[in-house]
């Protein structure tokens, strides 16, 4: 194992050091470098379907240069192909960039660099996790290339829909690739997950107690328990809906007339998928969302250079929101038919969640009250994090209102919120961590004005797509419509969608700033120095040159939390975790 | 076209690339660090906060005010008005906090800026401030949930009025079929096992029950020919003998249900519409019983604050009262054209953007006519033609 390890070097080949790496650093670097360019990918795919949906069946030759005679004919998109595209963005984007990517990153970078480990506690599990991962995202992905299509019953997948062949084409050899896809995900994602527990539980340093673990460590335990707990019953969920494929057996399906016949199924019920699906699906949206907000106190108190306000709370908010967001998965079914009282409970625990959240943006507000803020890149995200956090985190309070879901549920209001709250709020936490913690990843830095560029176009055209989009909902509007010709109704807010499909563009346009910078720095870039950021946590205590076993020498001992940021009595703002307490200096 | 998307991206790419370089060498002559952010950088950064904040409100309530009209449309039903107001005490509720918590946020973010020389004010925690903090959220969730479920209790009450009209709506890949109750206010049973072209909603009869079967074993004779005379490929042979062992199944289900049973009366004076458009009266209950025969489709009515899927194996429902008929609200919306709708919100399939039917709300006199003229599932004297096709004469017109 690699904590006893110490640090004897031995010459590796290319492959066990770049390709089937050990090395939790490496991993890292592997995770991040699949998700960017899945998320580019994801990113055009949503682009394509946003101009069908600004410029309703005109023709645009570059659609039919991408997306091929078949689905686009003409240069106009393709009811099935719009389908699809929207089904694979949704699982590119939920799955494969923010679970994957985002946990897969940072959860293996920083647990062993800021406990005090020598690396994960199995780094051949680890290094499995990755090619699993790997190979998850290329069946996923190859299943654009397929005839038929990919799925296409939107990220949820819902039977019948999706269990039928006969319903559409993308729920043919597209929803079986889909399937096998996520069957390959997860368990990339309970291995992670589970060696994320096991590093954090039995790795840390001496001195790191739990309570002296900073708040990013803290969150990637609670995703990672998470996802223990909730991806089984979405394995579970695929699996029955697999078997009600190819096996002829009635899971979710019942009493179905399709195709001009009667089909044999009797007994089922679509709504089981539902819970199954939900019960993984919410707590998934707590695993893209809380590894981001471990991402943002650190990165906001080293900027502010001042503690995180309420490092107590912060934590019991943590396990609050984990531990609630498991019975709370019925709000995604108020029109189901769910039975109105179980509704009611639903209403109740879903809001009680907005507690535990507001308490974590009352304590960042306060962080950022009387510091000393320094704009990295890092930061400007962090704060823009926080930003679309309270902003989609509100209009879930009118969404887990089951009255007021009537007139909203499955319209754009909903597709605005979850993408400020989660997609853009987790995306954020993803760019904060890129910019802080490239320099410990590559040893060298991005460059700062490129990256504040990046934030300030990527910050205003993120609101610019979906300030507007909560108005195109509240006037109704359903989502995952090819188009509005037929509904004059919806006249009115239409214009928006132009609005908003020409910040998409922009949008995507101000992410060259991003790659260019990433691949450009990871080269070229101006060497790091051993703290660039000067900050107070473990991993920047390492050598700049990536080691095996992290630290030459003995792991070192910690003495304090890390937040310990223009401390009176301190000549420097800083206060690492490993320097001792004086005499008579209480913690904090 | 192709390649001048190409010559743009390659450009922009270049010229980043030659902006970043002379921002480099320029940096290397001046001794500047990547890692040090300098003050009119920082400066900069933390007035872009403020003006982004502005803007931020300036174009939120610009779209309040442009699109006020277009949002929540004016509601036509009872339970909609209830809605309504509540949405109203959450939206204002809602977009306070969203606007006084990004003031504090990015106002702070602005006034805080790195002061060389300063320190910041070392504030670990302060738990009377975090108890309070918590505290007010809870009472405020507490309120919306109280308000909240009261609305949703009664909307959901299950008592219906005793003078409520029963409507089926009924949903598949890609459009919706209504059925009316009739006089004895109670619909017919139905079976998704005798679906057909002439009974899309599967309404069992003594007739329809015979014919069900009339038609299974002449398809499984036709298919049984074929296997035992006919040249067939390998693929073709084993999909009908899969037809017949469905058609086996579906035989033994179809038996399954009583030739003759009292309750089939109910079906006779059931009004199945497929033709696009339905009518319901203005202020009075309508209780809507909400299937499917295929995948989930929804059942959305966005003038009604209606919403409830439709669920392939098992019955929804949801009442509701109309309260401004269609001509009243053409009137008030000033527009000739317009109509309410049933929406499918469910995506269901290539035309799911194409699933609607025309919702006509009229005065109870003009619904009672208009319901008089169509004709009933089973009229009560027998047509000239006779045989069991013809008493269905609702459908295929």
């Amino acid at each position: 194992m690699a904590s006893n390890a110490e640090h004897h070097h031995h010459e590796e080949s290319f492959i066990s050091k770049y390709i089937f790496s050990q090395d939790h650093k490496m991993i890292s670097k592997q995770f991040l470098v699949s998700a960017i360019l899945i998320a580019i990918l994801a990113y055009m795919l949503s682009v394509f379907f946003r101009i069908q949906l600004a410029w309703p069946k005109e023709s645009f030759e570059f659609l039919n240069m991408f997306l091929g005679d078949r689905w686009a004919p003409g240069g106009v998109l393709d009811t099935n192909a719009y389908l699809a595209l929207v089904t694979i963005h949704g699982t590119l984007m939920v799955f494969f960039v923010l679970t994957g990517g985002l946990s897969g990153t940072f959860a293996n970078l920083l647990i062993p660099l800021q406990i005090g480990a020598r690396d994960m506690a199995s780094g051949f599990l680890n290094m499995l996790s990755y090619w699993f991962f790997f190979l998850s995202s290329i069946i996923m992905i190859s299943s654009l290339f397929i005839e038929g299509g990919a799925a296409s019953g939107g990220w949820t997948v819902y039977p019948p829909l999706s269990a039928l062949p006969q319903a559409m084409p993308g729920s043919g050899l597209g929803m079986t690739l889909w399937l096998t896809s996520m069957v390959f995900f997860i368990v990339s994602s309970l291995l992670g997950g589970l060696n994320y527990i096991v590093t954090i539980v039995n790795l840390r340093t001496e001195g790191m107690k739990m309570t002296r673990m900073p708040l990013t460590i803290w969150a990637i335990l609670m995703t990672a328990i998470l996802g223990v707990l909730s991806f089984p019953v979405l394995f579970s969920a695929a699996l029955l809906l697999l078997m009600d494929r190819v096996m002829g057996t009635s899971f979710y399906l019942s009493d179905i007339h399709i195709a001009g016949e009667a089909l044999d199924y009797v007994g089922g019920s679509p709504i089981l998928y539902e819970h199954l699906f939900w019960f993984l699906g919410h707590p998934e949206v707590y695993i893209v969302l809380l590894p981001a907000l471990g991402i943002t106190s650190e990165v906001i108190s080293t900027n502010a250079r001042k503690p995180i306000f309420g490092y107590k709370a912060m934590i019991g908010s943590i396990i609050a929101i984990g531990f609630l967001s498991f019975i709370v998965w019925g709000h995604h079914m108020y029109v189901t038919g769910m039975s109105p009282f179980l509704g009611s409970v639903f209403v109740a625990t879903t809001l009680l969640i907005a507690i535990p959240s507001a308490v974590k943006v009352f304590n960042y507000i306060t962080t950022l009250w009387k510091g000393n803020l320094i704009f990295t890149p890092g930061m400007l995200f962090s704060i823009g994090m926080v930003s679309t956090f309270v902003t989609g985190g509100v209009t879930g309070i009118i969404l887990a209102d089951s009255a007021l879901d009537i007139p909203v549920h499955d319209t754009y209001f909903v597709v605005a919120h979850f993408h400020v709250v989660m997609g853009m709020s987790a995306i954020f936490g993803m760019f904060a961590g890129v910019y802080h913690w490239f320099p410990k990843m590559y040893g060298r830095m991005m460059n700062k004005r490129l990256g504040m560029v990046h934030f300030w176009i990527t910050f205003i055209c993120a609101y610019g797509v979906f300030l507007p989009m909560h108005f195109v909902g509240m006037a109704g509007v359903p989502r995952r419509y090819y188009e509005y010709s037929n509904f004059p109704m919806f006249d009115g807010v239409m214009d928006l969608n132009v609005l908003i499909t020409i910040f998409a563009i922009l949008g995507g346009v101000a992410q060259v700033f991003f790659i260019y910078n990433f691949f450009y720095s990871l080269r070229k870039g101006q060497k790091a120095p051993q703290n660039p950021w000067r900050s107070n946590t473990l991993e920047w205590t390492t050598p700049v040159e990536h080691i095996h076993g992290n630290w030459p020498g003995k792991l070192p001992t910690v003495y304090r939390w890390p937040y310990d940021y223009s401390k009176p009595g301190k000549d420097e703002d800083f206060v690492p975790q490993t320097v001792p307490l004086a005499d008579g200096e209480e913690e904090h | 076209m192709k390649l001048l998307i190409v010559i743009v991206i390659l450009l922009g790419v270049a010229a980043i690339a030659q902006a970043v370089r002379v921002h480099e060498l320029a940096k290397k002559l001046s001794g500047k660090k990547e890692e040090e952010i300098s003050i009119s950088d920082n400066n900069l950064n933390a007035n872009l906060w403020l003006v982004t904040l502005a803007a931020m409100v300036i174009s939120f309530f610009y779209l309040i005010f442009r699109y006020k009209d277009a949002m929540l449309p004016e509601s036509a039903s009872a339970h909609g008005a209830e809605i309504d107001t509540l949405m109203n005490f959450n939206l204002w509720l809602v977009c306070t906090i969203f606007i006084v918590m990004n003031i504090l946020l990015m106002g702070f973010a602005w006034k805080y800026r790195y002061r060389l020389g300063e320190k910041a004010f070392y504030y670990p925690h302060n738990d009377k401030l975090e108890m309070i903090w918590t505290i007010i959220p809870a009472l405020t969730m507490a309120v919306i949930i109280i308000y909240g479920l009261m609305v949703w209790n009664d909307i959901t009450d299950k008592e219906l009025a005793p003078d409520s009209i029963t409507i089926q709506l009924y949903g598949k890949q890609f459009d919706w079929t209504v059925r009316y109750a009739g006089e004895d206010r109670v619909l017919g049973p139905s079976s998704f096992n005798f679906i057909s072209g002439t009974n899309p909603l599967g309404i069992i009869t003594t007739d329809i029950h015979d014919a069900t079967l009339v038609i299974i074993d002449a398809e499984m004779k036709t298919l049984k020919d074929q296997l035992s005379n006919e040249v067939m490929g390998e693929t073709a042979y084993e999909k009908a003998e899969a037809r017949i062992e469905r058609l086996q199944r579906q035989k033994v289900r179809v038996l399954g249900f009583a030739r003759v049973n009292e309750e089939y009366e109910f079906a006779k004076d059931d009004i199945v519409m497929d033709k696009g458009v339905f009518y319901i009266p203005v202020n009075r209950e309508v209780n809507f019983r909400i299937n499917s025969r295929d995948v989930i489709h929804s059942a959305f009515m966005p003038h009604f604050r209606m919403q409830m899927n439709a669920v392939p194996g098992m019955s929804t429902s949801f009442k509701m009262i109309p309260t401004i008929t269609t001509a009243e609200m053409k009137l008030k919306t000033d527009n000739e054209e317009f109509d309410y709708y049933l929406l499918c919100n469910k995506v269901c399939g290539a035309a799911h953007y194409n699933m609607k039917m025309k919702v006509m709300v009229v005065e109870q006199a003009e619904y009672d006519k208009w319901l008089s003229d169509q004709k009933k599932f089973v009229e009560p004297e027998p047509t000239e033609t006779g045989g069991e096709e013809v008493t269905q004469n609702n459908t295929g017109e």
